[in-house]
């Protein structure tokens, strides 16, 4: 009895044992081929990774330089809350009743601003959720967003609202080197009734700009900014990411990673448990990446330079019922 | 003690009995696959879960919802969405995707014809397409309707859950015609994406936030501001889409527009027009820009 116990042990080590190995060797042949070969060149350079660990940037980051006078002047003072939200005509009520810049007459032509009648007005207080050790900033307004039964349509141009936001960001305090091209989106209300019998409702309701970061010219992974610019020209919702630069605390003392060690980290992420993952095209960029602490809201966030990876799933045909596979998005460091 | 003193304490704990039952008094829901077998088989996608247990832990943190339930990968087959009205032995909503208020679906998903279908990761042999859930395409036509039961707010964190060609029969979804007309039950709001959408760290604060956001400013705003990406260099876009229905135009944009996780409005009454906000023009990956059905 004893000697069948001892054996079955043994049989259970020697399979453990086995998957472990089956799970450390190479698997998917050609997910790595596919990663080996979407890695950028540089990811060889030692040199070139070198200079990653001592990137030139603004010392005077957004904790340091946030003006909050500047927030609420742009964006609404939470601790004196005027009427800002009315039923109807919201444009003038806002302008006399706010603390909130107005656009100029010449601006409100532009964008076609009426100057009609008051109507009811309510006292609601902007909110904010400002955590400037992990670089969050939140402003939630629900009385300045767009009501479609209320509002008018936005003919801001893109530019515009790039502008407004590059100033906005400016004023509160996020040095704008660190500031990356623009992505410009028009937010659009539309809609129909259920039996096709009337004419279809469609407005521009919000310029939305999600603006990216950069450090010495690298991207900063999952930071950015998110404005959305309203009718009136004027910003309606911030959605600010922008923690501290900082790189792990010895990094000069880490080792780069070879090339190898990196393909076999991200294909074990990207490989699949039972069967390989299918992936029509992966895409790799070097960036700086948080690292992800397990007490992440406690801790400030710490960067270091990696590669992030975007795997996409093979494309299925239009209303064909092939699947649709979610994308999958890994960071793998680069140094040690 | 006087009879003043005791007919005090008395009102005291029947306020505080009161503010316990309202308490989280509505029922939060998840359901993520995150490991396919050959049954069913499809990608791995192992952070997906993360990412909707932030929103579920989220949602959970306002004093408004509880956690209902949290599936993860085990028996998740079409019996768990599908409307018995529809006739397919085993159909049971309303013990569980529709009998919560709020419900997020993390799965692999595919355009069919003009509606949605999810990826499970077990089969339902009563159905034709054993491990898929199909939304409603037409009156009473598919599988999955919910709202006639319970639920108010559904969220697809699915790939192509919100296509534009599905558009115009997205409703469909929003009520089952056999009940929904006697008890005048209806989903409000559904929320999606056109075409892919993605999974990893990119994607954790952007569900975080949205639970967050959404108790402030409305679902639908919170929804388009968090869940919209362009990734690094575009590579990761998502083009969310929020849907609603009303009983006319200013109903469904009124709701669309103002309805927070903690400012419900009562079940839509009837179902005569759908609305929708999307980003024009938007391009993810698995799907062409998005058009508008109805320019």
């Amino acid at each position: 009895m004893k000697k069948q116990i001892l054996y079955a042990f043994l049989l259970s080590f020697i399979a453990s044992l086995y998957q472990n190995i089956t799970y450390a060797s190479p698997r998917c042949p050609q997910t790595m081929k596919r990663l080996q070969q979407s890695l950028p060149v540089a990811i060889n350079d030692q040199k070139y990774l070198r200079t990653l660990t001592n990137p030139r940037f603004n010392k005077k980051q957004l904790s340091q330089g946030f003006n909050k006078r500047q927030l609420f002047k742009r964006m609404g003072n939470p601790f004196k809350a005027k009427l800002i939200e009315c039923q109807r005509g919201g444009f003038d009520a806002i302008q006399k009743k706010s603390d909130t810049p107005l656009p100029t007459e010449k601006r409100r032509r532009l964008i076609g601003g009426s100057k009609k009648k008051k109507d009811k007005c309510r006292a609601v207080k902007p909110r904010y959720r400002i955590n400037l050790a992990q670089g969050q900033l939140v402003h939630l307004n629900p009385n300045r967003s767009f009501k479609f039964n209320r509002h008018k349509a936005n003919h801001l141009t893109k530019k515009e609202a790039d502008q407004i936001t590059r100033d906005l960001l400016r004023d509160i305090g996020v040095p704008k080197e660190e500031l990356a091209n623009s992505d410009i989106r028009v937010l659009v209300a539309s809609g129909r009734d259920t039996n096709n019998r009337t004419k279809p409702s469609k407005r521009r309701a919000e310029i939305h700009v999600h603006i990216g970061r950069v450090i010495s010219k690298v991207p900063v992974f999952g930071s950015e900014a998110k404005v959305a610019i309203n009718s009136d020209a004027l910003p309606s919702r911030l959605h600010l990411s922008w923690p501290d630069f900082k790189l792990v605390k010895d990094i000069q003392t880490r080792r780069p990673r070879s090339i190898k060690t990196v393909v076999q980290k991200a294909s074990k992420a990207l490989a699949g448990k039972r069967q390989c993952n299918k992936y029509s095209k992966i895409q790799a960029v070097i960036a700086y990446a948080p690292v992800y602490f397990k007490d992440r809201r406690k801790r400030s966030i710490r960067y270091i330079p990696s590669v992030v990876i975007y795997a996409t799933p093979p494309i299925p045909k239009e209303n064909s019922g092939q699947i649709a596979q979610a994308g999958i998005q890994i960071t793998v460091p680069l140094f040690e | 003690m006087s009879v003043k003193a005791y007919s005090l304490l008395a009102l005291l704990i029947l306020i505080g009995q009161m503010q316990v039952a309202t308490a989280k008094h509505l029922e939060a829901q998840m359901y993520v696959i995150t490991d396919w077998v050959n049954e069913c088989s499809a990608n791995d996608v192992s952070h997906w879960d993360n990412m909707i247990t932030l929103w579920y832990n989220e949602i959970d943190n306002h004093g408004w919802y509880h956690q209902g339930h949290q599936f993860i990968n085990g028996d998740i087959n079409s019996k768990l969405f599908c409307d018995p009205d529809t006739n397919i032995k085993g159909c049971n909503d309303a013990q569980h995707i529709d009998s919560a208020d709020v419900a997020m679906l993390g799965f692999h998903g595919a355009d069919l014809n003009n509606h949605w279908q999810g990826n499970l990761r077990r089969k339902n042999a009563n159905t034709a397409q054993p491990c898929k859930i199909n939304a409603a395409e037409k009156a009473g036509g598919k599988e999955m309707m919910v709202g006639d039961w319970n639920m108010e707010f559904l969220h697809l964190s699915s790939p192509n859950s919100m296509d534009d060609d599905n558009i115009p029969s997205t409703h469909y979804l929003f009520s089952d015609p056999s009940d929904s007309q006697g008890n005048s039950r209806r989903l409000h709001q559904a929320n999606g994406f056109h075409g892919f959408m993605w999974v990893g760290h990119c994607c954790d604060k952007q569900y975080e936030d949205f639970a967050n956001d959404a108790f402030a400013v409305s679902i639908r705003e919170s929804w388009m501001d968090n869940m919209f990406a362009s990734g690094i260099n575009g590579n990761s876009t998502q083009c969310p889409v929020a849907y609603g229905i009303g009983k006319n135009r200013k109903d469904c944009f009124n709701r669309l527009d103002n309805e927070r996780y903690n400012n419900i409005f009562p079940d839509p009454k009837e179902k005569n027009y759908y609305c929708y906000y999307y980003y024009d023009g938007c391009n993810p990956e698995g799907e062409t820009a998005f058009t508008n059905p109805n320019s």
